[in-house]
């Protein structure tokens, strides 16, 4: 197995809207501050990777309008996926085992502010039985939240407190969708983010302590919300377990809605102690995903930690989770 | 910076989609006021019906009914019915599960108010007047409230069902382009210049594409006139086709610019276009924030510009 560690991270601080950048101007700043920062030029990359949604702008290729930004010439090798920026590094990951080349880009953008993005994401839902119906995501979210009061795992005054721990929490606020209030739905942001990787000696070259990714692993549940367990996530539990996530000191879990991180502590395994962040600040989509990673690795370049666990998830109800274990040696 | 530009965009997709053997028994049920669920090969009813097992991947072993009645599972409830959703009135979601069924559906459940709805309550479909084989051709109720099916006169199976989408944007000019359009309303093109190799991009980007770096000289004013680096004459009738063929699509090097602009080139026949024809604005009217308000490119007639003179900007 091929080592491969973060060995930068930038982020654009993630906004309600950026109506002044296109995918060109979101994109640039983060890359350029990546690479920078690490002394690496655009032409010393041996492979970019992209996550974004065509669908959040409503535009077809998107993605390639966001290449101009990398200034991809002379031609690059580069790839892109249709989802957050988590499964881009993913890639890069596995791009980077083949051992032919030590330094991947991987980046990712979202603007829904120029949609409606529950309208975007119910296109993400089965087209026969679900879409025709139009449930939106925080609809979709309160189903699952309503199983795991049931189950006795949580209350909404639980969902509350953990709320409060990200943002500013009015336990008496009008239900958007019961059980669900504001706080404990994810705010609608557009950002971007960039990720550098490199291998073995050319990462510690780069890098005084790179955050090293011992493991990582993605798992998808069924499509159909009603022939899964919504109280737990199989898929986050077996992706820690092919990840080889042991005791780490950080969690940075994608939880876009409070009762989530409830369920990802706990397909986790993470003792009480286990300094959690959900990200619960912002969630660009498909971009949070990727950030949580980033957020993991800059406390592991700090020193902060020696060991953390990065999370992203995607789809409705947690259907898909990836998870990487990282560490400092 | 004067305010960015915005534009209303509505992207639509007229899907038809078929429905396989399966989606298409189901929804045929709907329309005869049946549930149909998959009988899967360890013995689990699947509802909704799917072709496969999701557990096993084992294909499934053809539908048996279940319900009318069933219980909710979990539920939300939807206090402000938002435009795309079944019912206009607050109501629930559910995920129901039909007797004889293991898997359970997302429905709405029409029960009036919150404290009527509860895990584990009995509820049935509530069917509507006249059903077509769709998933709106019924909602849930309290089973209380609920009635038989009015029947139909028997009619085919479904096979197809459309299903349109349509999302509505907000589309947002960068602050670039906003520069660029503002301009073009003036009758002014303008670029931005590449400090590595000083060469002129049209429209000005925030970053040059070929190598990632931000333009030392932006707002550089090119001229309204160039050469036809190359073009195609498009014949071909296609739907949602704005001129009629034939007409002519151009890659349009303007004096000053390193890079071509794409435009069309009119006032001529398209068969005397060429390489090389030298040609200028012709502007609209009206000025509008796109490059519509060229209308087209038309000949200056001048003589042609040499081949050496544009090759390479090809």
């Amino acid at each position: 197995m091929t080592e491969v560690a973060i060995i930068s991270v930038a982020e654009l601080p993630p906004r309600r809207r950026y109506d002044d950048r296109g995918e060109v101007e979101l994109v640039a700043p983060v890359i350029t501050e990546a690479l920078s920062a690490v002394g690496l030029s655009r032409r010393d990359l041996g492979f970019v990777c992209s996550g974004s949604c065509d669908f959040l702008v409503g535009r077809p290729f998107s993605f390639v309008s966001a290449v101009d930004g990398l200034g991809p010439w002379p031609p690059m090798r580069e790839s892109h996926v249709e989802m957050d920026g988590a499964w881009a590094l993913y890639e890069a990951w596995v791009r980077l085992q083949h051992g032919d080349i030590d330094t991947a880009l991987v980046y990712a953008f979202g603007k829904s502010s120029v949609g409606d993005l529950a309208d975007v994401l119910v296109q993400q839902l089965d087209p026969y039985y679900t879409v025709p119906l139009g449930p939106d995501p925080i609809s979709l979210a309160a189903l699952q939240a309503r199983a795991l009061i049931d189950a006795g795992l949580t209350d909404e005054a639980a969902l509350a407190a953990t709320a409060a721990r990200h943002r500013s929490v009015d336990p008496c606020a009008p239900y958007l969708v019961a059980p669900l209030r504001r706080h404990d739905c994810p705010p609608l942001s557009d950002g971007a983010a960039a990720i550098v990787l490199a291998t073995g000696d050319r990462a510690r070259a780069l890098r005084d302590r790179p955050a090293w990714i011992r493991g990582i692993d993605h798992r998808i549940e069924p499509h159909s919300l009603g022939a899964r367990d919504l109280t737990r996530s199989p898929s986050t539990a077996l992706a820690a377990e092919r990840a080889g996530v042991r005791d780490p000191q950080l969690a940075e879990l994608h939880a876009p809605f409070t009762h989530q991180e409830i369920i990802l502590r706990r397909a986790l395994g993470l003792a009480a102690e286990v300094v959690t962040n959900a990200g619960g600040i912002a969630n660009p989509m498909m971009v949070a995903g990727l950030s949580r990673i980033g957020a993991a690795a800059r406390a592991l370049m700090a020193g902060e930690v020696d060991r953390a666990v990065a999370h992203a998830t995607s789809g409705p109800c947690l259907q898909h989770n990836l998870v990487a274990m990282l560490e400092a040696a | 910076m004067r305010d960015i530009l915005t534009s209303p965009y509505v992207l639509e997709y007229a899907y038809k989609r078929s429905t396989g053997p399966v989606i298409g028994a189901f929804l045929t049920g709907l329309r005869d006021g049946r549930l149909m669920g998959a009988r899967a090969r360890n013995g689990r009813v699947l509802f909704p019906p799917t072709e496969y097992d999701p557990q096993t991947g084992e294909p499934t072993q053809g539908l048996i009914e279940v319900g009318p009645g069933g219980c909710v599972t979990t539920w939300s409830w939807v206090v402000d019915p938002r435009p795309a959703h079944p019912l206009r009135r607050p109501f629930a979601w559910a995920l129901i599960r039909p007797d004889g069924a293991d898997t359970a559906m997302l429905h709405a459940v029409d029960a009036g108010a919150m404290d009527r709805m509860q895990t584990g309550m009995r509820v049935a479909p509530r069917w509507s007047e006249t059903r077509v084989g769709h998933v709106r051709d019924l909602c849930f109720v309290p089973e209380a409230e609920a009635r038989p099916p009015k029947p139909q006169p028997a009619a085919e199976p479904i096979t197809r069902f459309r299903a349109p989408v349509q999302l509505r944007y907000t589309a947002t000019a960068s602050t670039e382009l906003t520069s660029f359009l503002r301009a073009l309303m003036d009758r002014r093109i303008i670029g931005a210049r590449c400090p590595e190799t000083g060469k002129v991009y049209v429209p000005a980007p925030a970053v040059i594409p070929g190598n990632g770096l931000a333009p030392t000289e932006t707002g550089i004013e090119v001229a309204h006139t160039g050469v036809v680096t190359t073009f195609c004459v498009i014949n071909i009738p296609f739907e949602g086709q704005v001129l009629d063929p034939p007409y002519v699509g151009a890659s349009v090097l303007l004096d000053g610019a390193d890079v071509p602009i794409f435009h069309l080139v009119g006032g001529i026949d398209p068969a005397q276009v060429r390489m090389g024809l030298r040609v200028k604005a012709r502007w609209a009217p009206k000025p509008v924030p796109s490059l519509a308000t060229i209308l087209y490119f038309e000949p200056t007639g001048e003589s042609d510009a040499p081949y050496e003179t544009y090759e390479a900007h090809l």
